[in-house]
């Protein structure tokens, strides 16, 4: 029996890029490692571009700092609101870029070129691939860019690549050389310095609720709209997403003044927080339009531990909190012989301003199951050895959904 | 036998990993049935086991423990599937018939065999006993263990295993 179960097993075939994903995964460890980060394997981006593009959405928009100096803020498209820190010396890329290749397509999301280093974001489908580096060139001169980043799935992919150090250039027209899905790539790039902003509001429509402003920067992209959320809140959490994909049972909207719902693509990407999108508009002179964000999706930095017996216990009613919410655990379960169900109460509550939806259990690979609504979690289950007869669970990264809606008014 | 600083070196860790990467897509295919699915499969696993290269106590059981973390990756994968929705009935533990064919069976089989009867025939637990012992050579009580589950109750998924590809082959048998 062994021989043609090994030989039917042998006959699977190996895609190209299986190299490189296990590459990739150990590189992305090694990364983490090195850098100690706690955030998110799917959503960071690296201390790398932390120590030299400083995103500054998350600055807490009370302090006045804002208001207090002029022309302080810069807008780099599909990466963020960032600090003007070298007046128009900031290169960007204001239009996507998109590559068609071979079996698929890439598109370049976000360039910002400073007199620090440089940063490039793109993306691309299931039926292309990407390469460690990449490089900038002009006039005879290569400037190799290493990728810090990279998230992938079923169908499509996004990676980071970053400089560390003044790209000397003599203008905006750059070519970018890249290695894609085995075929070498050259796309023209047409850089261009960013602008100032005084305020948020001056860079798009604006709306604020809970101590929550979102903007939407607008621009074109072909006969699309793109629309890029930024957002000012308190510092003690981030916004994972706004809804562009259905998040938590709602999706934000597109709609013009005759009630008609446009729809909506998503940018991916690594650096921004899901906000990236584009949509086809009629662009008729006597349309209106708005956008409407139902909720946002929010991720806190807390953690908190419990210890509970590996038993079946299904009235147990102890309450702890995180980031402030409570979460009771309302009993326990063992499951076969070696899982355990845990079920809890987060306290749903649509009236309320902001709600706990899910957490995570660090260290412990786990599933979770949501209400039929998509907004509150039921229970967690996770596997225990067979002779474990108490757990302890290490409770993170609290998702909370905070409730809008925020309305923009379009302009395009 | 492999050093460990072999193993805490990104590029020597990525030489050994390359050396396995092969025979783990392949056992991760057979559990997600889905190319890109047994990618990301291959790069958890490199993921996992680069970030507990350390609790790795003897660096001769290294493929080992690489192939139990790709099961228990493609696992994973398996049960994010169905995350949102209801979890599983209950283990198959629970009412396991009585071993269909004595082990002295195992070797009496035609070649007829179909990867196909493989992917599609058999449920997770199926497929874990069957690539261990079969694919990668592993004995019984070796896959028994690797897979955390009692010699017995080993003996008799295998059992039931060979049972459904045995019956998979006359049902191709008989449609051919």
């Amino acid at each position: 029996m062994s021989e043609p179960i090994r030989d039917r097993i042998s006959s699977i075939p190996l895609p190209s890029e299986l190299g490189e994903r296990g590459r990739q995964g150990i590189l992305q460890a090694a990364a983490e490692l090195s850098e100690r980060r706690r955030r998110r394997r799917l959503v960071g981006i690296t201390a790398a571009v932390i120590a030299g593009i400083t995103l500054i959405s998350a600055l807490s928009w009370n302090s006045g700092v804002m208001a207090s100096i002029q022309k302080a803020l810069q807008f780099v498209p599909g990466f963020g609101v960032v600090a003007n820190e070298d007046e128009n010396k900031r290169l960007v890329l204001k239009e996507l870029v998109r590559h068609e290749v071979r079996g698929g397509f890439i598109v370049i999301k976000s360039v910002s070129v400073d007199s620090n280093m440089a940063y490039i974001e793109m993306n691309g489908d299931g039926g292309s691939w990407f390469g460690e580096q990449l490089a900038l060139e002009q006039n005879g001169q290569a400037f190799i860019l290493k990728r810090s980043m990279s998230v992938s799935s079923l169908r499509d992919w996004s990676a980071a690549y970053w400089y560390d150090g003044k790209l000397e250039l003599e203008s905006g027209h750059v070519m970018l050389n890249m290695r894609a899905s085995n075929q070498d790539f050259l796309i023209p790039l047409s850089l261009e310095y960013a602008d100032s902003y005084a305020s948020y509001e001056e860079l798009g429509p604006t709306a604020t609720k809970h101590d929550i402003s979102i903007t939407a920067v607008l621009s074109q992209f072909g006969d699309r709209t793109r629309i890029y959320l930024a957002a000012r809140h308190p510092d003690d959490f981030r916004i994972s997403n706004y809804g562009v994909i259905e998040t938590f049972g709602k999706q934000l909207t597109v709609q013009d003044d005759q009630g008609t719902r446009y729809e909506i693509e998503k940018i991916q990407g690594i650096s921004a927080p899901g906000g990236d999108f584009t949509v086809q508009l009629l662009q008729l002179p006597d349309r209106s339009y708005s956008l409407t964000i139902p909720h946002i999706a929010v991720t806190y930095r807390d953690e908190t531990s419990i210890m509970l017996a590996a038993e079946t216990n299904l009235s147990l009613d102890k309450t702890i909190k995180l980031a402030g919410y409570p979460i009771t655990i309302t009993g326990t379960e063992l499951i076969g012989e070696n899982s355990m169900r845990v079920y809890v109460d987060v306290h749903r509550d649509e009236a309320a301003a902001s709600s706990l939806v899910m957490f995570d259990l660090q260290e412990r690979s786990h599933m979770i199951k949501l209400n039929d609504e998509m907004d509150a979690m039921l229970y967690t289950e996770f596997e225990i050895e067979p002779d474990e007869k108490a757990v302890k669970l290490k409770l993170a990264n609290p998702d909370v959904i905070w409730r809008g809606p925020w309305v923009l008014e379009l302009n395009p | 036998m492999r050093k460990w600083s072999q193993i805490g070196n990104v590029d020597s860790f990525a030489r050994l990993f390359a050396e396995y990467e092969a025979e783990l897509y392949r056992i991760a295919f057979v559990y997600v049935r889905h190319e890109q699915d047994a990618l990301d499969v291959v790069q958890e696993t490199a993921y996992r086991a680069f970030k507990g290269a350390h609790q790795l106590k003897e660096t001769r059981y290294f493929k080992t423990w690489l192939i139990r973390i790709a099961i228990s990756c493609a696992m994973d994968l398996l049960r994010k599937r169905k995350r949102l929705a209801l979890l599983s009935a209950p283990s198959h533990m629970d009412n396991l018939p009585e071993p269909m064919f004595e082990s002295s069976n195992e070797k009496s089989v035609d070649l007829s065999l179909s990867l196909q009867s493989i992917l599609h025939e058999l449920d997770d637990k199926e497929k874990g006993l069957i690539l261990l012992r079969y694919y990668q050579d592993y004995t019984i009580r070796e896959t028994a263990e690797l897979l955390d589950m009692p010699l017995g109750t080993a003996k008799t998924i295998l059992y039931r295993a060979l049972g459904k590809l045995r019956l998979a082959m006359r049902e191709e048998d008989y449609d051919e």
